[in-house]
C-alpha cells in the first residue's frame, strides 16, 4: 500500500512543478491518476493492488495520449 | 533643433521597420475551402491516405472515407466492437489493407467500410500504430527508456525488428508521464520515407525504407515545457502533423500561436510552416483558422482538415 502511495506523490509532484498557467488549466487526466492511485492504494492484496495501479498508469497514458496525439 | 528632428524620424522608421519585419516573418497563408464538413468535432484518433484518397478514424468509432479529387465522403460505424473497446491509430499498408488498434492489446484489420474483418490478440499493451509499406509499425508501452521507439512487422506476426533510430527518452517525472512524453506520432509514407515525432519536440525523424534514419531539427516551432504539455487542457504542440511532398518538401503544422483576435483557445494548428530536405524553413505561414491535419501535400501546397471539418487547400 505503502508503494502506491509513494507513486502517487511522486506523480503529484510531477504537477506541483508546473507553471501556474498550466496548472490552472489542468483538470483531467493527471488529477484522474492521482484519485486512481488512491483508489488503487486501498486494495488490500498486493498483486491486485499492483494491477490496479499499472492500470491507474495506462488510462492516464491513454488520457495523455488523446490530448499529444490527437487531431 | 535639426538634428533632434532628424533622430525623431530615424526612430519612427525604425518602429515602423520592426513592425513591418513582424508582419513579415509570419505572412498568411493563401486559403480556399475545398469542400465539407466531411467530419463533426469528434476527435481523430488515426488517419492515412493516398494522392487521391483518405481516411480517418474518429474518437466516435467511426471510419471517414474522403475522395480528395471529387469531394465526396462516407462515415461509416466500426463494427463489430467489444463493450467498451474503440480503435486507436489507423495504417493503411501497400497491399491496400487498413489496421488499427482495438483497445489496448488487439490489432485489427478493417474493411474500407468499417467493418472489422480480423483480430489479432498482442500479448504487450501497444499505444501506437503506422503504416510503413508492407509492415506495420508499432508503439508499445514502456516505462524504462531508452528502448527503441518503434517496432516493425507484419501484422500478425510476433517476430518484429526495431525501426528508425528513435529511441525513448528519460524525463525527471513519473513513469506514466515519461510514457507519455515517449508517445511517437507518424505522418504518412511519401516514396517510402516516413517523418515520425515526440510530442514535446520541434524536430522529425525521417525514415526510409532500409530502416535508416536522420533527425531534422526544425526552426519556427513554438515549443512548451514537458510539464505544461502533459497538464495543458490544449496543450501546444510544436509539430502536430507533418507530411513529405513528392520534391521532399517537408509541410508542417504546428500549434502556434492563436491570432490576438482569438476569443477562446480553439484547439488546432494555427501555423502551417514548409522546409526543404534539410530542414531549411522556406516559409512560415499564419492560418486564418486552426487546421487538424494535413490531408496531402504537394510541392507548392497542401490541404488540411480545419477544426470546422472542411478540406481546406492551403499555399504560400
Amino acid at each position: 500500500m505503502g508503494k502506491w502511495i509513494v507513486l502517487g506523490a511522486l506523480a503529484l509532484s510531477a504537477v506541483a512543478v508546473t507553471p501556474q498557467p498550466a496548472r490552472a488549466m489542468e483538470e483531467g487526466c493527471t488529477t484522474t491518476l492521482g484519485h486512481c492511485y488512491e483508489a488503487a492504494a486501498r486494495i488490500d492484496s498486493f498483486w491486485w493492488r499492483l494491477a490496479a495501479g499499472l492500470d491507474c498508469e495506462l488510462d492516464y497514458a491513454e488520457c495523455v495520449r488523446i490530448k499529444v496525439m490527437g487531431s | 533643433m535639426r538634428c533632434s528632428n532628424t533622430w525623431r524620424m530615424v526612430a519612427i522608421a525604425a518602429l515602423l521597420s520592426i513592425d513591418g519585419c513582424a508582419r513579415q516573418t509570419t505572412p498568411p497563408a493563401r486559403w480556399r475551402v475545398r469542400f465539407g464538413p466531411i467530419v463533426g468535432p469528434t476527435v481523430i484518433v488515426g488517419h492515412v491516405n493516398t494522392r487521391s484518397e483518405a481516411w480517418l478514424m474518429t474518437g466516435a468509432d467511426s471510419l471517414v472515407h474522403v475522395n480528395l479529387e471529387d469531394g465526396r465522403s462516407t462515415t461509416t460505424k466500426l463494427e463489430p466492437l467489444a463493450l467498451g473497446e474503440h480503435p486507436w491509430g489507423l495504417a493503411l499498408l501497400a497491399d491496400g489493407t487498413l489496421w488499427t488498434l482495438l483497445g489496448r492489446s488487439v490489432l485489427g484489420q478493417v474493411s474500407p467500410q468499417g467493418r472489422v474483418l480480423r483480430r489479432i490478440p498482442l500479448t504487450r499493451v501497444h499505444v501506437g500504430l503506422f503504416g510503413g509499406g508492407r509492415q506495420l509499425l508499432y508503439q508499445v508501452i514502456n516505462f524504462d527508456p531508452p528502448v527503441e521507439a518503434l517496432l516493425a512487422g507484419p501484422p500478425g506476426e510476433a517476430e518484429r525488428r526495431p525501426w528508425s533510430g528513435m529511441r525513448t527518452r528519460a524525463f525527471p517525472l513519473a513513469r506514466a508521464a515519461v510514457a507519455a512524453l515517449n508517445f511517437v506520432s507518424c505522418g504518412q509514407a511519401t516514396e517510402g520515407t516516413i517523418p515520425c515525432w515526440f510530442p514535446d519536440q520541434a524536430a522529425v525523424t525521417l525514415t526510409d525504407r532500409s530502416g535508416a534514419s536522420r533527425e531534422l531539427r526544425l526552426e519556427g516551432l513554438p515549443t512548451v515545457a514537458p510539464e505544461v504539455l502533459l497538464t495543458s487542457e490544449n496543450p501546444r504542440r510544436p509539430v502536430r502533423d507533418a507530411l513529405l511532398s513528392q520534391g521532399g518538401f517537408l509541410w508542417v503544422l504546428g500549434s502556434g500561436t492563436p491570432p490576438r483576435t482569438e476569443p477562446t483557445e480553439r484547439p488546432g494548428g494555427w501555423l502551417l510552416n514548409r522546409y526543404d530536405s534539410r530542414g531549411v524553413m522556406l516559409h512560415r505561414m499564419q492560418l486564418p483558422e486552426p487546421a487538424r491535419l494535413l490531408l496531402s501535400a504537394t510541392d507548392d501546397g497542401c490541404l488540411m482538415l480545419s477544426t470546422t471539418g472542411y478540406v481546406i487547400e492551403v499555399h504560400p
